[in-house]
């Protein structure tokens, strides 16, 4: 037996309760993860739900506590532990604790999580792809709680170290919000807009982070003194810091699939009338005083392909007004869906309605909005009004696709698969008017899958009646609200990674636009059918706006404007 | 290698504190060293600097000949170490504790380890938390002797134990170098502890090193004087000598202590100060000199240390 298995057999028979009890909590989560879906319709699904939650609570607490137990066994702090004379090679030792906390808190969740995959029937490529991703994620917080381990003589000063650094960050964060929120100047918003999540940058600080962390680690090993140590894992984390924004290679940067017919300029032309034009008094949600207002008007969007929509946001605009002056827009980013030329609309209604081949799409949806052109400084505007002029602005259109992802009977047991997507229906449920259904879903996706996230919809249709009506899915039984950001889970709030989860579908939606009412009779249940419709952005294209004619002129209704939703 | 232990001008300071100032050690190969010294004097500290568990502030050690700052897994093959602090892996067994180190060791000796496990009547299979601090020192000492090391270093072994364990403990280190040649540093406020086991005595105090010399050398060295001057002559302190060490005047009796009695002008200087006087001289223990030692030492730092 080498000197490393003899140290891991040491540490693993000195914290045999504690590993059994983590192994134990591991293989409970996981069976509890894999049965919650499946006993969606079943009474105790409330009770696996709460059990589930607290095996989380529990695996999180275990984590914490067993990780600087097994890296304290062999203090690194003070001068009276007793290796510390004994004939034991530092690097040895912390590759012993490195490898036993790899298998333990890494690989088994892991592997536990690979396990309810393939019980999920999620392909091997991509159980691995998401495997790497939740191991990590575990390095990360390992290496993470290793390090403070390593920093401390023991578990008692470990907490009071960890609870202090919390309670400092949360002082800090409020500290700083606060400071902000008092001095916040009335200023207008600028954001990017970018076409979809890129997730380089995030991976790359989460590596160099773990590299950070070992890199303390190894020093600590080697000298025992935390004046050596902790300026190399802050030099390390510090660039790590600036490294990951700076990273020249988008190396997990989601392919985008944009179609080449946008390529023509004549494709994707916006236009707006001048008479639709209006400035509201902006009014920002943290302010104390606002001098800026904003223009909007009713954008139109001509030369869009079937299956495609598309969303607007400003990038950039100028106005020459008449008297000679020329305003730039000095605020930008905002987000809007003009709705298809001749046409009211929200713009996917029409693509969804042509997509589902039906001529009367119900959705809780309002029709299309106006959308944001301009920013101005007040006082510029209560000079200039009411002169006109001709504005210009450039536009990020961005574009989705739609497709039909599975088209299903009403019964128990209708199932799709696509990849890594499993759609499960498991109950039907009737009312007076409306119909529920009550269905599994599973998805595995991953940072390493470099494709956009696409977003999943729900639609009863009934081809005789040429209708369709929009559904409204949640989950049942959410869990705990935390579980999403910390390690070790998939629950729905997570953004990547395996997720299973019961989806109770309403339809209609029972929210929304009341307007349009639908009700389900017996004779439209029995020729429906259930739709899923997938989504995916799929990058975007400039475009220019011109107004001729534009008038700087006020709201006709005083109603202040507030940040538009997106 | 003349010496297994060697410092110059060791020091270590904590905050304010020198623990360990410009100690200049030398500790030669196959003796028994006892550094000896008051509470708070420095001995763990300057044995916590040999070992490599604290870093010196300035100087340097030679361990074995490896700078300490150096010493690795090699180095601690050759030695072992036992102290009243250490935090033993309080979980194991004592057989555990046993198995557990010896990977470690590529001249553990099974044999030895079952000898002294017998003499040490090291039989309880209960973790060391649940055993007696005199139980838990044999299995520190046991898991440190067993590999035949080249050097020993105890800080403080005997503290806290009763006379009956203290005298197994001593009995095992005594029988070792018969086993195999090795050097003893042994650490320890009480001169009585490591009188028995020492050939060699060193003296620290206040961070400072005293004197270093053959135990036997000290004995030879160190007398108490007893001068009776005769009736009708004026009783006096001994006159100005930084050999002397002044115990007390009592009646026509006047003691101190001759640092240098093994000197031949011993005797005559004494009888030179105290013509015609009854003078005897009588032998210390160890004991006694270190305490004259420490006192005289305590003497001589006082104004220092009002000054400061």
């Amino acid at each position: 037996m080498s000197v490393l298995t003899h140290l891991i057999a040491a540490d693993v028979r000195r914290h045999r309760l504690l590993l059994a009890a983590w192994l134990t909590i591991v293989v409970a989560t996981t069976i509890v993860d894999w049965a919650r879906p499946i006993l969606a319709a079943d009474s105790a699904v409330g009770t696996i739900g709460i059990l589930g939650s607290l095996l989380w609570l529990t695996q999180l607490l275990l984590m914490v506590v067993l990780v600087p137990l097994v890296v304290q066994t062999h203090p690194l702090i003070g001068s009276d532990a007793f290796w510390m004379t004994r004939p034991i090679p530092p690097g040895t030792l912390l590759e012993s604790k490195a490898v036993l906390l790899a298998i333990v808190i890494v690989a088994a969740p892991t592997l536990a999580e690979a396990l309810l995959m393939a019980a999920y029937f999620v392909p091997p490529a991509q159980i691995a792809a998401v495997a790497a991703q939740t191991a990590l994620y575990q390095a990360f917080w390992t290496v993470l709680l290793m390090t403070a381990a390593a920093l401390t003589p023991n578990l008692t000063r470990f907490a009071l170290v960890g609870g202090g650094a919390l309670a400092a960050l949360a002082l800090l964060f409020a500290g700083m919000l606060t400071i902000s929120m008092m001095t916040m100047e009335d200023s207008p918003p600028m954001s990017g807009g970018g076409d979809t999540g890129e997730p380089t940058s995030g991976f790359v600080l989460t590596v160099f982070a773990i590299i950070a962390g070992l890199a303390l680690l190894v020093v600590q090993y080697r000298t025992r003194s935390r004046i050596r140590s902790v300026p190399a894992g802050a030099a390390g984390l510090f660039l790590a810091f600036f490294a990951a924004p700076a990273w020249p290679w988008p190396i997990l940067a989601p392919r985008l699939d944009v179609p080449v017919w946008v390529a023509a300029e004549s494709t994707l032309r916006l236009s707006a009338s001048a008479e639709t034009v209006e400035v509201n008094e902006w009014t920002s949600p943290f302010s104390r005083r606002s001098t800026w207002s904003l223009a909007r008007a009713r954008v139109r969007l001509a030369g869009i392909e079937p299956k495609w929509s598309a969303d607007v946001v400003l990038r950039e605009a100028a106005l020459h007004l008449d008297g000679g002056t020329t305003l730039a827009s000095v605020g930008s980013g905002f987000q809007s869906a003009p709705p298809i030329e001749g046409s009211e609309e929200r713009p996917t209604r029409g693509v969804l309605r042509q997509l589902l081949g039906v001529g009367r799409l119900v959705e809780p949806f309002p029709p299309g909005e106006s959308a944001v052109v301009f920013f101005l400084r007040d006082a510029d505007f209560r000079r200039l009004v009411p002169l006109t002029g001709t504005y210009r602005g450039r536009f990020q259109v961005r574009l989705t696709r739609h497709d039909l992802e599975a088209t299903l009977p009403l019964q128990h047991g209708a199932t799709h698969q696509n990849g890594a997507y499993r759609f499960v229906v498991e109950g039907v449920e009737r009312t007076s008017a409306s119909v529920s259904i009550l269905a599994r879903e599973s998805d595995a996706t991953s940072i390493f899958d470099r494709r956009p996230a696409p977003e999943l919809s729900f639609y009863l249709r009934n081809r005789r009646a040429s209708e369709a009506v929009a559904g409204f899915g949640r989950d049942p039984d959410q869990g705990f609200f935390l579980s999403g950001f910390l390690p070790f889970s998939y629950g729905g709030s997570r953004t990547s990674g395996f997720r299973a989860r019961n989806l109770l579908i309403r339809f209609p939606p029972g929210y929304g636009d009341e307007k349009e009412s639908f009700s389900i009779d017996d004779e439209w249940f029995e020729g429906a059918e259930l739709v899923v419709v997938r989504a995916i952005r799929e990058g975007s294209v400039e475009r220019t706006l011109e107004i001729a004619g534009f008038p700087l002129r006020a709201a006709s209704k005083s109603t202040p404007a507030s940040a538009p939703g997106k | 290698m003349s010496n297994v232990i060697e410092t110059v001008d060791l020091a270590r300071r904590f905050r304010r504190q020198e623990a360990v100032d410009a100690l200049n050690l030398q500790v030669p190969a196959g003796s028994i060293f006892a550094l000896v010294g008051p509470n708070g004097a420095g001995k763990t500290t300057t044995i916590k600097l040999l070992m490599d568990l604290v870093r010196p502030t300035r100087g340097r050690a030679f361990v074995l000949g490896t700078d300490s700052r150096r010493l690795g897994p090699r180095d601690f093959q050759r030695i072992g170490y036992v102290s009243e602090n250490q935090q033993l892996p309080d979980w194991m067994t004592p057989d555990q504790l046993l198995a557990y180190v010896r990977p470690f060791y590529p001249t553990w000796d099974d044999a030895l380890s079952r000898k002294l496990q017998v003499d040490l009547g090291l039989t309880a299979q209960a973790p060391l938390r649940a055993l007696s601090r005199g139980t838990r020192m044999k299995a520190a000492l046991l898991a440190s002797l067993v590999y035949r090391p080249e050097l020993v270093v105890l800080d403080e072994p005997f503290t806290g134990l009763d006379p009956l364990v203290r005298d197994e403990l001593i009995r095992a280190l005594l029988e070792l170098p018969g086993v195999q040649p090795c050097t003893m540093f042994v650490s320890s406020h009480d001169i009585e502890e490591v009188e028995r086991l020492a050939d060699w005595i060193g003296f620290i105090d206040r961070g400072r090193l005293l004197f270093a010399e053959r135990a036997s050398s000290l004995l030879g060295r160190f007398r108490l004087i007893e001068v009776v001057v005769p009736d009708g002559v004026i009783r006096t302190a001994p006159p100005a000598d930084q050999r002397w060490l002044m115990q007390g005047m009592a009646g026509r009796t006047v003691r101190f202590v001759d640092m240098d009695h093994a000197a031949p002008d011993a005797m005559s200087r004494i009888v030179s100060a105290y013509p015609g006087a009854h003078i005897s001289a009588l032998p210390l223990s160890l004991r006694e000199i270190v305490v004259a030692l420490a006192r005289r030492s305590a003497l001589v730092a006082a104004p220092t240390v009002e000054a400061s």
